[in-house]
């Protein structure tokens, strides 16, 4: 059975200008010990997918469908019953370490404060239990450097110290948003080295939201593409970069540095107002007459490889 | 860093490092009252009365013959006192309330935000001798009136850092951890929107001592004997054309008192730049 299995989800926000479908019937499961990785260009609804999972969106946004986590949905609990999980069993890294930690509090304060809520430990024992955090997220000195203030750390520590707080109290999975984002390409690749032995140890399910192909193509079993707000392609990571199936998914390889950084003409459909064909149809060099007018399905191009396309019906 | 920077830039202005040895020897005469005043301050004397300055009397005496300086030093006491007490009991009352409503928003905000505006339509100290006038005048009763009015101002303040405090990352990161609201809003929001309370609290110190004066003034704070500054001028106003000394010397430590708070806040305000700090 999968750990999280997400089914038919829809979260959307009322604006003034109408309501945006940021994400729209989307489903996709990760078994245990897999790490999935979602991958699509800014404002796909990748970032607001990842809150939806922990429920972490604001009031004003509709979200609809099933989330399983070992058999319960999460859209159903109570928020009591939710505190428990977030953190505990499901951690979230956060995009942007420069500012997903709080300035006012040591970093060894808030790397203890998951053990503190969730393991009962006192402050003392659980100042111990950071450190040992920080020292498994390489952290030079972590006796030291848990007394220090966010401020004091460099990028690529804070977002060290990001990961030991989301590995903190060992959960079976972890939601990385842009784990790489605002990193120079030295620390990218060292924190990508890092996830990537934290990952073996710690036999937890990873979901990991990023825009960066290569980053996904170290870290991921699978890989989904999202394209305003669904799902285009879903492959194992062999498959995908072998042999894309979906056009979107190709242009997107495309358009890597190393594979020519052909850019996709046009630009992503607006997410009140979608085309109401196959979303990708205004952009797709293979568009035929049915794509203007009949929304595709995911469709199965053949085994664990999926694709939103008429090509494959 | 940012603190030797901060008490760089505090150190740099004149004028605030006046401000703070002014308030410091202030704070040290009210603690030592009992030890530096000349005479009791109760003591009346009648042959003594309405004596002007001199050696044996450095401020003069009052219609009763009571020593002014001992009345001041005592008084510095009292003002003191009183006006941390009702900064204590405002801010911490204005920023619990503001962190409420700018944390949940929606209703509860709408609500207690209506309810400010409500309140600071009134003049502070007319609301304050309303108070006064229902409850009666008096020490505590003072604190209670000025207290009453004076938390509007850390509210909104409070709130507003809270609505950009809320939307920061560390607090998403927070709620992904499974942290409480009660959590959050202490560990997370407080901390963060200090810089701009403590700034507050420093120049919101000039204007309470202001008001407690002014209600001494009209007869309904402080109660004689108890010497008071703003009683004390009320008292003096009767002989000011022949004995202006009884009013010059209180008055004279309201204006300083006032102005050192002023000054000190000034310059805590352009150190840690509240601004820079909540919206980083």
């Amino acid at each position: 059975m999968s750990l999280l299995s997400v089914e038919h989800l829809e979260s959307q926000f009322v604006t003034e200008d109408g309501i945006v479908k940021a994400v729209d019937d989307v489903s996709f499961e990760i078994a245990n010990n897999e790490t999935l990785g979602l991958v699509g260009e800014s404002g796909c609804g990748k970032t607001v997918l990842a809150l939806s999972i922990l429920r972490l969106l604001s009031e004003n946004t509709k979200t609809r469908g099933i989330i399983r986590y070992r058999g319960r949905d999460l859209l159903q609990l109570s928020e009591d019953d939710l505190m428990a999980i977030r953190g505990r069993e499901i951690a979230q890294i956060f995009q942007n370490p420069l500012s997903s930690l709080n300035p006012v509090l040591t970093v060894g304060f808030q790397i203890s404060e998951p053990f503190m809520l969730h393991q009962g430990l006192k402050r003392k024992a659980a100042r111990i239990k950071a450190v040992e955090m920080l020292e498994r997220v390489r952290i030079p000195l972590p006796e030291e450097r848990a007394r220090e203030y966010p401020h004091e750390f460099s990028g690529g520590m804070r977002q060290r110290a990001m990961i030991a707080m989301g590995l903190a109290c060992k959960p079976s999975l972890i939601i990385a948003d842009e784990p790489t984002r605002g990193l120079d390409v030295t620390i990218q690749a060292q924190v990508v080295e890092l996830m990537k032995e934290l990952i073996k140890e710690s036999c937890a399910s990873m979901l990991i939201i990023t825009h960066d192909l290569s980053l996904a193509a170290e870290l991921c079993d699978k890989i989904a593409v999202m394209y305003s707000g669904e799902i285009l392609e879903y492959a194992g990571i062999q498959d995908f970069f072998r042999k894309p199936a979906h056009p979107y998914s190709k242009c997107f390889l495309e358009s890597l540095p190393a594979r020519g950084m052909k850019p996709i003409r046009g630009i992503s459909p607006s997410l009140i107002d979608p085309p109401p064909g196959c979303r990708f149809c205004p952009r797709c060099d293979h568009a035929r007459e049915e794509c203007k007018h009949v929304h595709p399905d995911l469709m199965k191009v053949k085994e664990g490889q999926y694709a939103r396309c008429h090509i494959y019906a | 860093m940012q603190k030797t920077r901060s008490l760089n830039e505090f150190l740099k202005n004149k004028a605030s490092v006046m401000g703070l040895i002014i308030i410091l020897l202030l704070v040290m005469t009210a603690a030592l009252a009992d030890y530096i005043s000349p005479y009791d301050t109760d003591k009346v004397v009648l042959k003594e009365k309405l004596k002007p300055p001199s050696w044996q009397h450095p401020m003069g005496t009052d219609q009763l013959g009571r020593d002014v300086l001992s009345r001041i030093i005592y008084g510095t006491r009292t003002t003191f006192e009183l006006s941390m007490l009702v900064v204590l009991f405002t801010s911490a009352f204005g920023v619990f309330i503001g962190i409420i409503a700018g944390y949940y928003r929606g209703i509860v905000d709408e609500i207690l935000m209506r309810l400010i505006d409500v309140l600071l339509a009134f003049p502070s100290i007319i609301l304050a001798l309303v108070i006064i006038g229902a409850i009666g005048p008096g020490v505590f009763n003072t604190v209670l009136a000025i207290s009453l009015v004076g938390w509007l101002f850390y509210a909104r303040v409070a709130r507003a850092s809270t609505l950009s405090i809320r939307e920061k990352e560390y607090v998403e990161g927070a709620r992904a951890m499974g942290c409480s609201d009660a959590y959050i809003c202490f560990f997370y929001v407080l901390p963060n929107c200090l810089p701009p309370i403590i700034v507050l609290m420093t120049l919101n110190l000039g204007s309470v001592i202001l008001s407690i004066a002014s209600l001494g003034y009209l007869g309904l704070g402080a109660q004689p004997p108890i010497p008071e500054w703003g009683t004390m001028l009320n008292d003096g106003k009767e002989y000011l054309r022949d004995c202006p000394w009884l009013s010059v010397f209180p008055g004279l430590m309201i204006m300083i008192s006032v102005l050192a708070f002023n000054f000190i806040g000034d310059g805590l305000r352009d150190a840690i730049d509240p601004r820079q700090l909540v919206i980083k």
